[in-house]
């Protein structure tokens, strides 16, 4: 069980807000941290890693106290066990991919490199420098090498945000399937709704410093309204009317979706809005999920 | 004519000894002040960044006169070396201390941008993959900041061939055994019939400032080559 109690003041772009989470994190699950840029998720994250301290607080790791702000306790980074993945990879240039990953263990061991290599698709540029991989590849190595250190909780602060929408889904896969295969505790950081629906078991919203909700995704995502047989969450990108109807033009991933709204709809909504497209009964219904602030 | 007498060639040789052991010395030093300018929160860090740049903005002149007061027989280290029989003053080792002290800001602030340029997010990778401050220093930060470290040493290198007021206070002008070739030209531009064995110094000082340029150009260009190889 991955427990952390922490309280931060942070300042934000409208001023200072307190961080203050109370997660239980459920071991070999993941879990996803969601929320808008500036609302605290990483901060959480680097709080985990030991790279940012918090004010106060107890953060717990299967049974280990690598916070606790009453006893004093705040284990060094390089003593907590975790894997850490940014966005921009972090790769260090001067090495090459095996080299990358082989600063990842405490006793060098190139046969486990190799291996893990072989399992991520990248033993044929094991000799290559990290400036020299597409960013697919790149975030392959790093993922790789966060693993080799078998962490006991792995962080991934939005891996996949740099990388376009094919890569990113065949970089989700790779996360589910090392996830799985390794039985890792893994902490995500996503404001993609896609990818946190495809990618997590739970799912904590965090809006200005504080929880506001958790759950599976379906329960986070898609509570109640309808019965589901078909449904997305996606944005408004235009209304117009037609004649005497209203029609409404919603992205969802690379793709542009038509409907009709009612009078009634285009009332209460407008482009930007972030909205609920789903089927009852063959009639495609629309429901406003919360204004963009 | 242009031409060197054997003085000369001593001076010349004594000058690149000088200037190749003061860059030595400082780099360790120059590295860790820069490591700890970029990466260290302390109290009195601001004290240490005026302390360092100091020399920057002194007389050369100022800065031997309190090498001189430092060094001397009566100065508080000299009298302590002394009773070690090490001596400084006046000895090309003194020329060496000089021409450190005055090109040490120089070579901090190349160091110290090269390491500013470093991503944060790799040092924190390194400690999260396990690295402890100092193998992240050898492993990540110092590769990282070899640019730097090869324009800092360039640039005091060339500082250290040029320096003439620190020297002649603290090492004298001893032909032969203090005298470098801002020295020895500064011994003929005071007399008028030495005008062409002057120009002869100052042609090999600009000779060896261009090879200098010449040298940090060629691997600044390979480093770019292998990190875009």
């Amino acid at each position: 069980m991955i427990s952390i109690t922490v309280e931060k003041t942070l300042s934000g772009a409208d001023g200072p807000f307190t961080l203050a989470v109370d997660l239980e994190m459920q071991p070999h699950s993941l879990l996803t941290l969601y929320g808008k840029s500036g609302s605290g998720k990483t901060t959480l994250l680097r709080m985990l890693a030991g790279l940012t301290k918090p004010d106060s607080g107890r953060i717990e790791v299967n049974g280990e106290i690598w916070f606790d702000s009453h006893k004093g306790v705040c284990l060094a980074p390089q003593k907590r066990k975790v894997g850490l993945v940014f966005q921009n990879y972090a790769l260090f240039p001067t090495m090459t991919v095996q080299d990358n990953l082989l600063f990842a263990q405490e006793k060098k061991d190139p046969v486990k490199v190799d291996e893990m290599l072989e399992l991520a698709g990248l033993l044929a540029l094991r000799k290559r420098y990290p400036e020299t991989l597409s960013g697919g590849q790149q975030q392959r190595v790093a993922l790789a090498r966060a693993i080799l250190r078998r962490p006991k909780i792995l962080l991934l602060d939005e891996p996949l945000s740099a990388l376009d929408q094919k890569t990113r889904g065949v970089l989700q896969d790779e996360i589910i399937k090392v996830h799985q295969h390794f039985g890792l505790s893994t902490m995500l950081v996503s404001h993609d709704k896609q990818e946190v629906f495809k990618l997590s078991d739970s799912v904590a919203v965090i809006r200005h410093g504080r929880i506001t909700k958790t759950g599976t995704p379906h329960d986070v995502f898609l509570d109640r309204i309808t019965s589901n047989k078909f449904s997305f969450v996606s944005t408004i990108l235009s209304i117009r009317k037609v004649d005497c109807i209203y029609l409404a033009v919603i992205g969802t991933g690379n793709e542009l979706v038509e409907v009709v709204l009612s009078e009634k709809d285009v009332a209460t909504m407008k482009p930007g809005d972030e909205v609920l497209v789903a089927s009852k009964a063959f009639n495609p219904v629309i429901v406003k999920l919360h204004r963009p602030e | 004519m242009l031409s060197l007498t054997a003085e000369d060639i001593q001076a010349i040789l004594l000058s690149l000894k000088v200037a190749l052991t003061a860059t030595l010395l400082a780099l360790p030093l120059g590295f860790a002040t820069a490591w700890l300018m970029v990466f260290r929160s302390f109290r009195g860090k601001v004290l240490l960044e005026v302390l360092v740049n100091l020399p920057l903005t002194l007389p050369p002149v100022v800065i031997g006169y309190f090498l001189l007061l430092l060094l001397g027989k009566n100065g508080w280290a000299g009298r302590f070396l002394d009773a070690w029989g090490i001596h400084f003053i006046f000895t090309w080792k003194a020329a060496v201390i000089a021409s450190a002290t005055v090109g040490f800001p120089l070579l901090v602030r190349s160091v110290r941008l090269g390491m500013e340029s470093i991503d944060r997010q790799l040092i924190e990778t390194s400690r999260s993959l396990g690295a402890r401050w100092f193998d992240t220093l050898i492993t990540v930060v110092l590769p990282l900041s070899i640019r730097g470290i090869l324009a800092g040493s360039s640039l005091m290198f060339a500082r250290s061939l040029g320096e003439f007021g620190a020297t002649i206070i603290v090492a004298g002008n001893i032909p032969g055994i203090t005298q470098t070739i801002p020295l020895a030209i500064y011994d003929y531009a005071s007399s008028p019939s030495s005008t062409m064995m002057a120009l002869s110094l100052c042609l090999v000082a600009v000779v060896i400032s261009v090879l200098v340029l010449f040298v940090h150009e060629v691997l600044s260009r390979n480093i770019e080559k292998q990190e875009a190889a």
